[in-house]
This record gives structure tokens, C-alpha cells and sequence, in this order.
């Protein structure tokens, strides 16, 4: 097909690629420059950065450790490097290393920080236009491209939070693409990488495997994965350092805390408990090809189940862009809901970050703003009000969830 | 209609950001005023060894001063004390415990404005007197320079609203930001073109 200027898909994606482009230069968050300060030492020769952080505290000028695995130190390493050429390393680098109480700020910010997220825009453009595929309708289709591409969640989870989970986003979704097209192995490879750069696609792996159709499928799945799961950790496998990282890693925490006390002291994890009855009904409905159902529902819920960050909602985005088709319009407010619930209990975390503290490039008057919970708590608990909130996302979501099943049932 | 809807819904994206958070600037009184934001290396404030830095405030209402300090592994709890003075005579003094200082965290030290700031010469001191060498203090420096920054009270409100204006107008017009943002449209857009002809 030969793509015409006034094309109704470049009146969409155009403006929608200038409102990337705008929002990926105008926030900032501290993340993306903790993550840059620890990837710049791969262009030094340092493999293990978990190690190096660990021996050279002391008189690192910034001391937190690399909470990511090592495949997200090299994704970010190798492209801090092109990111240098392009801004001048000195520019770059200078700005890095300065955690100076000016160190949040640069006369050049605008420029640093739309270079330092285009990876993750060339990964969102590239996530939308592939769930696009997955729709063949035409109506359905459009209605899917809008949702994903001008939706405020990915805008903010992927530009003003400046985090990389749409990468993983997109690999789960090229993951699910491949199982429907039946080439389990090479979606357990890209499920491997995606594990490799975030924990979350680990959960994902068995509803691939249940769709084996023999013993040397499930086999050659599960070696592809472990391949590109444990090839990246290779160079930081005798690390202490790097073991302590993972195995506190805040996802894991995370869906253990909130549960059903059977006694004073066990408790039954809602959400491993959804995680272990949607393996069960995967594997009695492992015909189906299709398992949005089982990567919704295993992304989803962690938003939902346990005490979430705010980037995490990528995960599940597009899933729930695909549900959005499947939704009859007098059901998508349901989606509104849970969204606007999502920003409230996200705006409502203590961390001055997660809002006012982004708009820093654009006014650096809005760092000496408190979290938005410091500034409401005279007038009203903002723990009441965030649990409110998040009871409001988690009843919505589980609608959600149960008109998406419902929908796969009637097929 | 519907072509323009899309433009309509990029321009409310683009603009409401920016609208918001000029408006911030409505709430808040401070300025920067000088500094030395870069931090390369440390000295280590302990028992017999304070820190001293002279300051040159360019405008009127001197009230905060942040300097970048580490507390390596959080070791220290003891008494640490920031002073002002003007002509080696004390006009403002804060103190704190090392408990309060990060390992590796710009602290704000706020006081009353200074009425006549501007164009005077002011000295910094960091002491600590009860802080043994092992769990020193470090404090940011630059050229030999300790990491500072300092802000101003305007009088007027505003003046603050005027300084964000500007300053965002000055860093939207930049030749190489506008340059960045062009090339990077142009190939994320060919990208996309390229893109949808080759799926669909």
C-alpha cells in the first residue's frame, strides 16, 4: 500500500508524533538521569555496574545502586553513547556526573532529555502500529490506533515518567503477536529479553508454554527463553551485589503485601492467588491461540492487586487497548474510570516526582512544590483518599477484566 | 473537520503543560540567584575542620542557600551547623544533625531575606564540632569552590512569573534544541511512513 500525504493515518500519527516529541523534551524525572549516570561507565569498560557501584561508593558523587537487570544497563549504556554524539558528550556527561543542588537543571534540558528518550518513542510508535495488525477491521482498527496514541496514561507513564517499561511493552506484545501466528519459539526469545530487561514478562512465560504443541516446542521455548533471559546476566552472575539487586527487586515485594489474613501469621496474596487461577484456567483452555485474556489479566493486576509505581500501568496498556475494541461504547466508560483512578492514586503517592516535580524543565519553581499528598494533607487524609481510589481502579479493572472474558467466551 | 480534529487535540496537548506550569510560578516567591551548581570532588567537614565559602548574591531578599553534602552510609548523626556571617560577624545560623543529610543531597538551608543583599559580600560556614574524621561530612566542590546555589525573595510576584516566561521562551528558541526537534520529526516521521506502507 502506498501511504498518501493526506492519508487518515498520518492525520493521526503526525500530530500524535509532535505530542511525543514535545512531551519527551518539556519533563523531567530523576530516573532517567540515575539510570543514565549508572549506564555511562559501560563506554568505560564497566560490565558488572552492580560491583563497581558497591566498591566505589566512597566517591561516586551519586550512590544509589542500579535497581535494573543487566540487559537494561547495556540497553541504556549503548545508547548513552549514541546520545553523547549527539548532544556532545561533554555536554552530556558534565550534566551526569553533576548532582550539585543545580543538578536536576540545564540550560539544554529540553535537547538532553528529548535525545535521551527517543528509544522509547521509536518503541511506543513502534508498540502501537503492531497492535494495530491485530485488529483486521477497519473501524476497530482506527478506534484502536486513537486510543493508543492519544490515550494521557502512555503519555505520561512513557514521557513525563521518563521510564523504559515500553520497551518490555512492546516485546510483550510482539511476544503475543508471535503466538497467535504459532511461533512459540521465537516469542519465548523475545519474552526472555523483555525478562531480561524488566522481571514482570517472567510471568507471562507459562501461558506461552501450555501452548506447546508437542514436547520438543516446549522444549525449544524454554531453551530459547532461558537463553535470552541468562545471557545478559553471564558477565553478573558472581556478583553479591548484583544477587542483593534482584532479589529485592519491587515487583516481588510488591504482589506479596496485600492479601487475606488466614491467621496472624499467613496470608493468601491476592495477587499471586489470581496468578495461580489464571494459570490453572490457561492451561484448560490451552487451545486457544490467543492469550490477551492471561497478559492482560497477568499485567493488570499487579496495578490493581498491589501497591503499584506509576510506570508500571505500560505493562498492561496494550492489552487494554486491544480490550478497548472489544468494549461496546456504552462499556468504555468503565476505561475512563479506571484510568482517571489510576492518576489519582499515582498523583497521590509522597513523592513530588510523580507530578509538579516533572514539569521542572518548563518551570524550576515546581521542584519546590511538595508531593501533592503533603499539600492536601491539612484538609484531608491522603492515605483515605488514595485507598478510595484505589478500591474505584481496582473495582473498574476487575469489570473490565470480566467484560473481556466475557467477550472471549462468546467467540 | 475530522482532519483537524487530530491538530486541534495535539495543540491542547502541547499547550496545557505549559500553561500549567507557568501558572506555578503564581505560588511561589524564590529565585536563583548565584551559585556554583557542578560537583566534582569533596571536602570533609569534621571536629577541627570547618568549611568556608564567600558568596556574591546579585539581587535583593537573599533567603536560601543549597549546598550539595554527603553523608557516607548515613554514619553521621552529630550536630552540624550552617552560619551566615557578613564582615566575620554571625547574621544567620541553622543548625541540624548529620542524620538530616543524604549521601549525596543538595540541602536547603532557609532563612529571613536579606533586605540589601545584592552586591555584597557574604561568607558561608559549615561546622561541625563534635564529628570525628571517620564519619566526616563531605561537601561538594568545583575549582575549589564549594557546590552552592543561592536564591533571592523578589518583591514582586510578578518578577517571577517574568523570569520563567523568559527563560522558557530563551530555552524553546534554542538553535540546537529547534534543530534536535526538526531532524528527530523528520525521521520519526519517515519512519512512520515508511512503517505504515510496509504493514498496511
Amino acid at each position: 500500500m502506498k501511504v498518501r500525504i493526506d492519508s487518515p493515518w498520518l492525520n493521526i500519527l503526525i500530530p500524535a508524533l509532535i505530542i511525543r516529541l514535545i512531551f519527551a523534551a518539556f519533563f523531567f524525572h530523576p530516573d532517567i538521569k540515575s539510570q543514565h549516570f549508572h549506564a555511562q561507565f559501560l563506554s568505560r569498560g564497566i560490565a558488572d555496574i552492580y560491583s563497581f557501584i558497591g566498591q566505589n561508593k566512597a566517591r561516586l558523587p551519586y550512590t544509589d545502586s542500579f535497581n535494573y537487570p543487566p540487559l537494561a544497563y547495556y540497553f541504556l549504556g549503548s545508547w548513552d553513547k549514541i546520545a553523547g554524539w549527539i548532544i556532545g558528550p561533554q555536554t552530556l556527561g558534565s550534566w551526569l556526573n553533576d548532582w550539585g543542588p543545580l543538578g536536576y537543571f540545564n540550560s539544554r534540558m529540553f535537547e538532553i532529555m528529548l535525545v535521551l528518550k527517543l528509544p522509547y518513542l521509536l518503541f511506543d510508535l513502534a508498540c502501537g502500529l503492531l497492535l494495530a495488525k491485530f485488529i483486521t477491521e477497519k473501524k476497530h482498527r482506527r478506534l484502536l490506533i486513537i486510543f493508543w496514541f492519544y490515550n494521557p496514561v502512555t503519555l505520561y507513564a512513557v514521557y513525563m515518567l521518563s521510564q523504559f517499561d515500553i520497551v518490555c511493552a512492546f516485546l510483550t506484545v510482539a511476544a503475543l503477536y508471535l503466538i497467535k501466528d504459532r511461533k512459540n519459539s521465537c516469542a519465548a526469545l523475545l519474552l526472555g529479553l523483555g525478562a531480561a530487561l524488566k522481571t514482570y514478562p517472567l510471568l507471562l512465560m507459562p501461558f506461552l508454554l501450555f501452548r506447546s504443541r508437542n514436547l520438543k516446542q516446549f522444549i525449544i521455548s524454554a531453551m530459547a527463553f532461558i537463553t535470552a533471559f541468562i545471557f545478559p546476566m553471564l558477565p553478573v552472575l558472581n556478583s553479591n551485589d548484583y544477587r542483593y539487586t534482584m532479589t529485592h527487586s519491587n515487583l516481588m515485594q510488591g504482589i506479596f503485601i496485600s492479601g487475606l489474613e488466614v491467621s496472624p501469621t499467613q496470608r493468601i496474596p491476592y495477587y499471586v492467588l489470581v496468578y495461580a487461577l489464571m494459570l490453572v484456567y490457561s492451561w484448560f483452555s490451552r487451545q486457544r491461540s490467543d492469550v490477551t485474556p492471561e497478559f492482560l489479566v497477568t499485567t493488570f493486576y499487579v496495578i490493581l492487586l498491589s501497591p503499584f509505581h506509576a510506570q508500571w500501568i505500560v505493562w498492561s496498556m496494550p492489552f487494554i487497548a486491544l480490550l478497548w475494541t472489544r468494549l461496546p461504547s456504552s462499556r468504555r466508560w468503565l476505561i475512563y474510570i479506571c484510568l482517571l483512578s489510576y492518576f489519582a492514586v499515582s498523583w497521590l503517592t509522597p513523592d513530588q516526582y510523580v507530578f509538579l516535580g516533572l514539569f521542572s524543565p518548563l518551570n524550576s519553581q515546581s521542584v519546590m512544590f511538595p508531593a501533592l499528598s503533603e499539600m492536601i494533607k491539612l484538609f484531608i487524609d491522603p492515605w483515605l483518599l488514595q485507598g478510595l481510589f484505589q478500591a474505584i481502579l481496582t473495582g473498574s479493572g476487575i469489570w473490565l477484566t470480566y467484560f473481556l472474558w466475557k467477550s472471549y467466551a462468546s467467540e | 473537520m475530522l482532519q483537524n480534529k487530530y491538530w486541534l487535540i495535539a495543540l491542547v496537548y502541547c499547550l496545557l503543560p505549559v500553561l500549567f506550569a507557568v501558572s506555578l510560578s503564581l505560588f511561589i516567591r524564590r529565585l536563583p540567584d548565584t551559585g556554583q551548581p557542578r560537583s566534582d570532588e569533596f571536602i570533609w567537614i569534621s571536629k577541627n575542620h570547618p568549611v568556608d565559602q564567600d558568596i556574591y548574591p546579585g539581587h535583593d531578599g537573599l533567603n536560601v542557600v543549597t549546598i550539595y553534602l554527603k553523608n557516607v552510609g548515613l554514619r553521621n548523626q552529630k550536630p552540624l551547623f550552617f552560619y551566615l556571617l557578613q564582615n566575620g560577624k554571625i547574621i544567620r545560623r541553622i543548625s541540624l544533625n548529620g542524620y538530616n543529610v543524604g549521601d549525596g543531597d543538595s540541602v536547603r538551608f532557609q532563612f529571613s531575606p536579606i533586605t540589601d543583599s545584592a552586591g555584597q559580600t557574604f561568607q558561608i560556614r559549615l561546622e561541625s564540632p563534635g564529628t570525628d574524621t571517620r564519619e566526616a561530612i563531605g561537601v561538594g566542590v568545583s575549582s575549589g569552590n564549594i557546590s552552592y546555589q543561592t536564591y533571592y525573595f523578589p518583591t514582586l510576584r510578578i518578577q517571577v512569573l517574568q523570569a520563567e516566561v523568559n527563560g522558557l521562551v530563551k530555552s524553546v528558541l534554542d538553535f540546537k534544541f529547534l534543530a534536535a526537534f526538526l531532524i528527530l520529526f523528520v525521521f520519526c516521521a519517515g519512519l512512520i511512513v515508511c512503517a505504515v506502507s510496509f504493514l498496511y
